[in-house]
Order: C-alpha cells, then structure tokens, then sequence
C-alpha cells in the first residue's frame, strides 16, 4: 500500500520522539565514546589532546586486557551454556504440568525479577567462609575441608560468581522456551506419538524444531547481558582475588570510576563492542551455514 | 458542572502564581545557601546526631546549610562530575588520598586568601594530616578527620595460650601460629580484595618495617619494592596469611564483627571501630589495645588515612564556604564532627574523644604517617601492587617474585606521573 503525502508527514512525525530518543541516548553517547578513544581525556588533567590509535595499540599490548578478555569468553560460555541448559530443562518439566507445577512455576521467576546486585550480596553470603550456610553445610558434611573457601583461588571465584549468575538467568530461558512450548500444535504431537516417537525422539523432531528460535533469541539476549554482565561479579569478587576475575566490564569500571581515566575506558568498551558484535555475527554465520548444509 | 471545574482551575492558577510570587519574594531575601557534599556515613553518625546545622544556623543565621549525602564509593565520582558540569559544591568531603587527584583535576580550590580571614591556629594539629592537604605550596583540604591505626588483641585468647600482648611483628607472628594451631582462632582478618589492602590494611605494617611501596626519592617518584626491607615485609605478610582467613572477599563489617565474636586473635584497628566494635563484644574485658608492633629494624609506623574538608573550584560561594569550614573546624566542633580522630589534638579534650579509648589514638597519631606520597597516581599503584601482593599471599607467586613485578609495574605508572 502506498502513503500518500500527507500519511509519511504523520508516519515520520510519529517516528520522530522515538528517533530523537534514540539519537540522543543511544547515538550521541556511541560517537562521543568512540572520539573519546582516540584522545587522552582524563579526568584528573585539565588539558586533553587527540592521541591517534595509541589507546588502541596500548591497550592491545597490555597482557592484562588479553586476560581479562580471556576470562570474559570464559565466564560469558560457562554462563549461557549453564543457564540454557537448566532453563531448558527447567520448561520442558514444568510443561508435563506435574502436580504442584503451577507454584513452581511462579517461584521459578523470582531469581529472575530479584535485582542483580542483591543475588550477588546473598550469594556472598551463603557462600562466605565464616558464615556462609552453604559453606557451613559442606564443611559439616565433611565434603570439604575445615578451611575451605569458595573465594580462596580464582577458578572457585569466577565458579561462585557463575553459579550466582547462572541462578539468576536461567529462570528468563525456562519462561520463553515454557511459552513457545505450549504453543506447539498438539495435532503435531500426536502424530508423532501415534507414529511410535520416544520422549528423546518427540523432542528431536517435533519439540526443539518448534522452540528453536525462542532459543536462539534467549541465547542472544544471554549472551549480551552476560558478556556486559558486571553487578554480580563486582560485589561477590570485585574482579578478584589478584584480578583472577577481571572480565572486560570491571576493567572498563574500574578505569572509569576509580582512575578516572576516561579514554582508556572508552577504548576498552569499543573493543568489548568489537568483540561481541563478532561473536554475534559469527554465531549467525555458523547457524546459517548449519541450515545450508542440512538443507 | 463546566463551570465548577473552571472555577476550581481558576483558583488553582491563581493560588499557583500567588506561590510563586511568595517564593520568588522569600528567595530574594533568602540566606546564603552553603551546599555541602559529604559521605552519608559522616552525615549520619555526627552531622545529623550532634546537631551541627542547627548549631551552625544559630551562629550565623544569614546562612543556610544544605548537605548532600552520598555513598563512600561515589565519593570522588561526584565530585569530578559535579565540577565537570559546573555544578560545584562549596564545601566538600575529600578522601584524603583523593586530594591529589581531585586538585589534578581541578576539582579543588586553594584556599590559602580565604583561610586569611578565618580563625584557625594550625600549630596544635597533627602536622602530617595538615601537610597532606598542601600540594604544590597550596592549601587545598584542612583534615578534620584523620585517623591512624593502632593493634587491638583479644585478652581472653592471649591469657589462654599464656603469651603477652605482642611488641613486635615477630611476636605477631608467634601469637598468630598459635592461635591458629592451637585453638582454630584466625590470626587477623580483612577484606584482601579492596585496593587499599596492600597499603592500609595488612599492607599497612609495611611502615613498621621502614618500608613503602613508594616514596618521593631525590625529587622523583620512587618504586621501592626492590628494597629488602619491602621483601622482609612480604615474607612477614606472607607468612601471617596463613593464619588468616582464606575468603578474600570477607568484608571489613564482617571481619570485625568476626573480632568481636573471639574468632580472631588480633586486628588492625581505626577509631571508627570504637563506636561500631566495642558494643560488639560480649566483654569489654576481652578487648585490648596497644600501639602499633616495632618491626626488624625497630621502627613503629602506622598508616594514616581519614578526610579533609575541600572547597570547589567553581563555587561561587567560596567565602560562606570558609565562614562554615572556620566554624567546623572550631576544636569542639571538630571532635563532633570527626568519625576517626579529630586533627587538632585541642579537639581530644572535648567529648567523645575525651574518654581514655581514645588515649592510645592520641599518643599514636603523633607519629603516623601516610603509607606512600598522596600523588593523583595512588589508587592506580594501590590497585597494581595489590594484585601482585596477593598472588604472593595467595602462593602463586613467590615473594621475590612479587616485589620485582611489583616493582617494574608501579614504576612504569609512577613514571607517568606529570612533574
């Protein structure tokens, strides 16, 4: 259908608050921090000059920022893996709607809508050395030692972070994947029950070829929000111990707000956007290729 | 109906600008307003408790104090971004290991001219807080909330494992073997993954062993972890860690409250712990202080910190800000103001700080000292060396390792630094 003149005035003006949001909040902040990558603004000097790529060749040498990247990759995989994997589990059980599922099902949500920050202070807590309920429950058990501690090495930091984390995400896969899969026309599943499928074959053929691309979205959204991810690492680790958990997002932080180097900053979020933004288009690429070659 | 809700908007548009007209005419006569940016901690513990706006109004009713409380962590952000969009407060909060940073950047106002006119006698102070707010020749910050530490001890598990409170770091040591081995008592505790660990914390008795991570050496920021007075301090760190607790994200409240509860035999301890720790404990008997242990070479350091009141450098109100910061610093004024200590030691002859608690700070502070140049650069070499300093107590280095990349690390910022 065509518009007449006077129907894209109005279609444009209606557009227009949105697009002035957007160039405001969105645009104006991306283009003002990529030039501010290539000065040397700080806020402890007064006087800023234009540097050029050095912020970029600086940082892209530094070995601390190839291992706080390193260790985003690590913690951005364990974490959409781990709360795909659950949360897949988590809507496939709930939707045999076995007795009790629909409480389960509204308390499944409260990770979900419980602020970031507050899962990692009660995680914290439950996994403290002194304190820690869950900690004093291994410790009672035996099944670890007296002096055991969930914050003692970096690999058992960044798996307690990951475990807070992954709490909290899988509950929004277990919601989209339960809604796509009521959705499913049951004549298909009756079918396929009628044609002999197991419960491993239903949901080969018939089940996770509908929710597919529920599950790509979720993976998406995930893969976005944990690789950005910093609340819930900041207030269990703080990056620590010794930086063994220094992802990308503490990093960009803690140049920011306690150097007050804002450049360097600036350059570390436009590599983090590079970074993610390549993940993302190569993820698509590999999926396309999948449906080309099975096709 | 049409005409009652056209009567009823008449009367709100007329109340309306019949308000505004009230406000505009009470603006014009209105006191000077003096806005004041603070920690919420300081706000709520002795601004708000002991009155000072109240006090402060009564004296100089031509003013208006308005506070702006803000978290400890946001501290230094508000400052810059209020002075970055020209909104500066007149008086303001400053960390004290900020002063530089924020002088750097031009947050901060001299204020020498302005300290002309006040009524201020500097000569009872404690000299290194009023050295700390006096970069390049100007007085940029006057401390009125310094502290310093001293070494608190549990008397109860002392007594149980029959040694005596400790004199030296060695002594330290020999009480935290102990009290680890013998009865499962922490030695000390303390949050490892804050920045400030390495310098303030454990770090702290780097002093007590002649020791800094840096110091100003012939007119050029020094690295001097090469030093083997730093690598004794290491080695001594390293070995005390074993007897603590292993959870690196244990927070300061926690820790202390750990302290309280006879789970640790021995803490660093700060004036603010006098408030918030000693109610803690379920006999006071049990607490005990000494000062700060002497190290190898027989030097007693102990780390100062604490606060100093700032001006903005685009307040526009800069001689209402002296006549408030005059009045503050006033020694009984100080000593209600102050969380830690107050700086003019005049001020310890007025409560709370004229209780003997305080006796032991009194007589340390005298010869406490800042662990390292106040340069804009302290965070970022707090931040650098804390990491190395911990993988050395964390044993995934060795100590000698840690001081020689420590060394070239904080040496490669320190020489960032612009003269």
């Amino acid at each position: 259908m065509m518009l007449n003149r006077k129907n894209k005035v109005v279609a444009y003006l209606l557009v227009l608050p949105a697009a002035a949001m957007l160039a405001v909040f969105v645009l104006y902040p991306m283009i003002l921090n990529i030039s501010l990558s290539f000065k040397d603004y700080s806020m402890l000097r007064t006087t800023t000059k234009t540097v050029g790529l050095k912020n970029y060749i600086t940082l892209l040498t530094d070995s601390r920022v190839w291992q706080a990247v390193q260790r985003t990759f690590v913690w951005t995989f364990i974490n959409v893996a781990g709360a795909l994997l659950i949360g897949l589990g988590a809507a496939l059980l709930l939707s045999n709607g076995f007795k009790g599922s629909n409480i389960i099902k509204s308390i499944v949500l409260i990770p979900w809508v419980l602020p970031s920050v507050i899962t990692g202070y009660i995680w914290a807590l439950m996994l403290q050395e002194d304190a820690g309920v869950i900690t004093y429950i291994l410790k009672s058990l035996h099944i670890v030692a007296s002096d055991f501690s969930w914050f003692r090495t970096g690999p058992l930091s960044m798996a307690s972070a990951i475990m807070a984390n992954i709490w909290r995400a899988f509950p929004f896969f277990t919601l989209m994947i339960f809604a796509k899969i009521n959705t499913i026309p049951s004549d298909q599943i009756e079918a396929a029950t009628l044609e002999g499928a197991n419960s491993w074959q239903l949901f080969r053929f018939v089940t996770f070829p509908f929710i597919r691309p529920t599950v790509y979205t979720c993976t998406y959204l995930c893969f976005i929000w944990s690789f950005n991810a910093f609340d819930i690492l900041k207030v269990m680790t703080n990056g620590g111990p010794a930086e063994m958990t220094t992802t990308m997002s503490i990093m960009v932080q803690r140049e920011a707000f306690q150097f007050f180097e804002i450049s360097n900053a600036s350059t570390m979020s436009v590599i983090m956007f590079v970074l993610m933004i390549s993940v993302i288009l190569l993820f698509t690429l590999l999926s396309k290729l999948v449906r080309r070659v099975r096709k | 109906m049409k005409k009652a809700i056209l009567f009823v908007s008449v009367l709100f548009i007329v109340a309306g600008l019949l308000f505004a007209q009230a406000a505009g005419e009470a603006k014009t006569g209105a006191k000077k307003e003096i806005r004041v940016l603070l920690w919420d901690s300081t706000y709520n513990s002795t601004i708000e408790k002991n009155g000072i706006e109240e006090k402060f109004e009564a004296a100089y009713p031509e003013y208006d104090v308005v506070f702006d409380k803000i978290a400890y962590d946001d501290l230094d952000k508000t400052i810059l971004f209020s002075h970055a969009s020209g909104d500066d407060y007149d008086v303001i909060q400053v960390i004290t290991t900020s002063l530089n940073p924020l002088y750097a950047g031009g947050a901060l106002a001299p204020m020498d001219d302005l300290l002309k006119k006040a009524n201020l006698d500097f000569s009872t102070w404690s000299p290194a807080a009023v050295k700390a707010g006096v970069i390049d020749g100007k007085t940029v910050g006057l401390p009125f909330d310094p502290d310093c530490r001293i070494l608190a001890y549990n008397v109860k598990i002392l007594r149980e494992l029959g040694l005596e409170p400790p004199k030296t770091t060695d002594d330290m040591l020999t009480i935290a073997k102990a009290a680890y081995e013998k009865l499962g008592v922490y030695a000390m505790a303390g949050q490892i993954s804050k920045n400030v660990f390495c310098m303030y914390d454990l770090g702290g008795f780097q002093l007590c062993f002649d020791s800094k991570v840096y110091d100003l050496v012939n007119g050029k920021y020094t690295a001097l972890l090469d030093q083997p007075e730093a690598l004794a301090f290491v080695k001594w760190a390293v070995e005390m860690y074993k007897y603590m607790p292993k959870d690196t994200n244990i927070n300061d409240t926690l820790a202390r409250s750990m302290f309280a509860q006879g789970k640790v035999a021995m803490l660093w301890w700060t004036p603010s712990q006098i408030k918030s720790v000693i109610p803690q404990f379920e006999n006071r008997e049990d607490l005990d202080f000494s000062v700060m242990p002497v190290g190898p070479t027989g030097v007693r350091g102990s780390a100062m910190g604490g606060y100093h009141w700032g001006i903005g450098s685009g307040s526009k109100n800069k001689e209402a800000a002296m006549v408030f910061l005059n009045f503050a610093l006033q020694p009984e004024n100080q000593a209600l103001i102050a969380r830690g200590l107050p700086a003019d030691t005049k001020a310890f002859d007025y409560p709370p700080y004229n209780v003997p608690d305080y006796d032991m700070f009194r007589e340390q502070l005298k010869s406490s000292s800042y662990p390292a140049p106040l340069i804009s650069l302290f965070t970022q070499v707090a931040e650098t060396w804390n990491r190395r300093f911990q993988e050395a107590l964390l044993g995934t280095i060795t100590p000698e390792e840690a001081c020689r990349l420590g060394q070239v690390e904080v040496q490669a910022i320190l020489d960032t630094y612009a003269y």
